[in-house]
């Protein structure tokens, strides 16, 4: 987003460190990013690189042995300063979050109209027939079919699709302003993937609702999200406006995971690109680039200084010290 | 020539969920084709019963001609070689106390293939083929990365060169860059060692890469197969059409002008699957006759395309299912 236009959420040098029987884990290292109210932001990257640490990071959803530090505003307030209990009320009604597998979020023994009534009454003091009007309105706003028939079934009656959306139904139940959604349609297939990114454009349209996205489908990301952050090894190390980011991606990484995608105009030409090696699990920060070593481009400045987070050739931002001299179209 | 694989009408019932309820495909001498098809629509029952992990209710599955169908344990064992089947999740499916060696030669010492030595020297060079590095034997599963242990697994599964090789979902757990890497591997081992190939999944650009032709199946039936280029260039049935629509194109300037058929209507229960066409409840296009009579999987057009929907010609005009934008669902 532009600077200086208000924002929804300022995320600035987070960094969390997790330390464990192996020794420390550096999960995420001083990553920025900022989002507007009504946002698509996509949070992309291979696996291991961060992510979802940072996503439980916002509201302080990490476990103990994880020490944060950074700066989180949101909504002009700094969330790593404030009281768990407010932290509580904040998580659910501002902030809610959709994770990959509903199964394990749901309550196997309480009705889908039960639990969505338990968030309206615990967020909204809205109980008895108000709540079930609303739970139902809720499920017809993400596109459940019969919703007064399915307020009275089991997590388990539901197929997998329908699942997720009971989820985002509970998750929006108040409205929230910013929705973080992690990995919510890998496990559906893609007719059932393309209904839920529907109900995410729903929502932001009915309710402006913004939405932190993370995914590692690079096709969701082009459906939906407005723009794109680049995470490795901890690090956000690019952000740009989706279309930018898709046609000229600015580090080298970045263009090999558009490159490895199955794409049929390339197969001819001798199969799908890889990216040599893989992410490493670091226990400090290195004063270098940490893709320097699977980088094509990489020389001995990439070895031994740390690349800022900087304005790109392509006008967007990009942490890398040769970063793709792409030309910008007139 | 025989096929390597020829399943005939095949019947997998699970109490009253009928998984799998009549399904017919033949997979030819070192042909790779892909099955895709909505959640829950049974390619990973078919592919257990093709490897007869889980007992066949009724059908034929000829493996090189011989019916394994319902062989008893006994009668199968020696012939479980020629045909072996790879999982989405790698570490599910090696056991973590075995080392890599010993994982990747098990199946020859099942099978008592050669002698200690020439089992070693085949590890070895099965390694070599899937890209890893000697040292490897020694490790466990839990000291290698996702990929690492998917090539394990298709070290492991091609040991005994088998026939046919049984791939469901082989690279959903990976990274799209990981994912890249072992597509390759599978189309590189797969053309150097002739193996025909079943391959599963819900990544449509993956079978575009990888498979010379393509089944699509829905609520336990197969609704069309063609080959791959006819598939992806002009998929004839509905729920093919939806779900090409569906798949998201990693293009921005492509995937939003793009138009998608969208579904509606609920899932239908495979305990208790429609009459007539099992998709008529969701197809934008159902005439009165969709709910009513069965359509058989029939061939149509030019090329041999097999489809079943009454909609489609004999001489494979399929039906237009007009398209959307992805306007906002406001429920049905
Ligand atoms: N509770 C924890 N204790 C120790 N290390 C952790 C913990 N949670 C995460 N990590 C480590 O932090 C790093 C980042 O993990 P994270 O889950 O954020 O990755 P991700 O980008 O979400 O990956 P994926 O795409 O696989 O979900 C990884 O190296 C992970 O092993
Ligand atoms: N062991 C089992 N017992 C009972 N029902 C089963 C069993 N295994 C599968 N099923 C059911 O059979 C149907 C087909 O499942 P299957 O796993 O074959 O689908 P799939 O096409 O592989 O789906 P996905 O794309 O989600 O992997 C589903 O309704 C499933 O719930
Ligand atoms: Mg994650
Ligand atoms: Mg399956």
């Amino acid at each position: 987003m532009k600077p200086g236009s208000d924002r929804l959420l300022d995320v600035e040098e987070l960094t969390v460190r997790f330390g464990t029987e192996d020794g420390a884990v550096l999960a995420v290292d001083a990553a920025s990013f900022a989002l507007g109210p009504g946002e698509v932001l996509a949070l992309v990257g291979e696996s291991g690189c961060g992510k979802s640490v940072t996503a439980l990071a916002l509201t302080g959803l990490l476990p103990r042995s994880a020490a944060v530090s950074g700066r989180i505003t949101f909504a002009g307030r700094n969330l790593p300063g404030l009281a768990e209990r407010e932290l509580r009320r904040i998580r659910g009604r501002d902030i809610a979050y959709v994770f990959q597998e509903p199964m394990t979020s749901l309550n196997p023994v309480l009705t889908v109209g039960r639990q969505i009534g338990e968030v309206l009454r615990r967020h909204q003091g809205m109980g008895g027939s108000a709540a079930r009007r609303r739970a139902a309105e809720l499920l017809e706003l993400v596109g459940i079919p019969l919703p007064h028939r399915r307020l009275g079934e089991y997590p388990h009656q539901l197929s997998g699709g329908m699942r997720q959306r009971v989820m985002i139904a509970m998750a929006v139940a108040c409205r929230p302003r910013l929705l973080v959604a992690d990995e919510p349609t890998t496990a559906l297939d893609v007719t059932v993937q393309a209904g839920i990114l529907d109900v995410l454009r729903t929502l932001r349209a009915e309710i402006g609702t913004a939405v932190l996205l993370i995914t590692h489908d690079l096709g969701v990301v082009a459906d939906i999200a407005e723009r794109v952050v680049v995470m490795y090894a901890g690090r956000t190390i690019e952000e740009a406006h989706a279309e930018a980011l898709f046609a000229r991606p600015s580090h080298p990484y970045t263009r090999g995971l558009l490159d490895a995608v199955p794409n049929p105009a390339r197969h001819a030409d001798g199969g799908l690109r890889e990216i040599p090696g893989r992410v490493p699990v670091l226990a400090t920060s290195p004063d270098a680039c940490t893709f320097a070593d699977r980088c094509g481009h990489a020389d001995g400045v990439c070895r031994t200084r740390r690349p800022a987070f900087a304005r790109g050739p392509a006008g967007h931002l990009v942490r890398c010290w040769h970063p793709l001299a792409v030309p910008v179209p007139p | 020539m025989t096929p390597t694989l020829e399943i005939v009408d095949l019947v997998k019932h699970f109490g009253p969920v009928r998984a799998v309820d009549g399904v017919s495909l033949t997979v030819g001498v070192g042909e790779v084709v892909g099955l895709v098809g909505e959640s829950g629509s049974g390619k990973s029952t078919l592919g257990r019963c093709v490897t007869r992990l889980v007992p066949v209710t009724s059908g034929q599955v000829r493996i090189r001609g011989r019916d394994i169908a319902l062989l008893s344990r006994r009668a199968l064992r020696p012939l479980r070689r020629d045909f072996t089947i790879v999982f989405q999740d790698p570490s599910s499916s090696l056991n973590p106390r075995m080392t890599v060696g010993d994982i990747i030669a098990e199946p020859l010492r099942l099978h008592r293939l050669g002698s200690a030595a020439t089992r070693r020297a085949r590890v070895i060079d099965l390694l070599d083929q899937v890209g890893l590095p000697a040292d490897v034997v020694r490790r466990y599963p839990h000291e290698l990365s996702g990929g690492q242990r998917q090539r394990v697994s298709l070290a492991r599964a091609l040991s005994a060169s088998p026939s046919l090789l049984v791939a469901d979902e082989p690279t959903s757990a990976l990274d799209v860059s990981v994912q890249a890497s072992v597509l390759n591997l599978v189309g590189r081992l797969q053309r150097d060692l002739g193996f025909a190939c079943l391959f599963i999944t819900h990544d449509l650009a993956s079978v575009e890469f990888l498979a010379q032709r393509v089944a699509v199946m829905y609520l336990g039936l197969l609704v069309e197969i063609a080959d791959r280029a006819e598939l992806f260039a002009a998929p004839r049935h509905p729920y093919t059409q939806a779900l090409l629509s569906a798949a998201p194109i990693p293009d921005p300037a492509v995937q939003r002008a793009r138009r998608r058929i969208v579904l509606s209507g609920d899932v239908p229960s495979p305990v208790d699957p429609p009459p007539g066409c099992r998709f008529h409840t969701r197809c934008p296009v159902a005439v009165e006759r969709c709910a009513v009579d069965v359509p058989p999987l029939r061939p149509v057009g030019p090329a041999g395309a097999l489809v079943a929907c009454h909609l489609v010609d004999d001489d494979g005009t399929a039906p237009e299912v007009s398209a959307a934008m992805p306007a906002p669902s406001l429920g049905s």
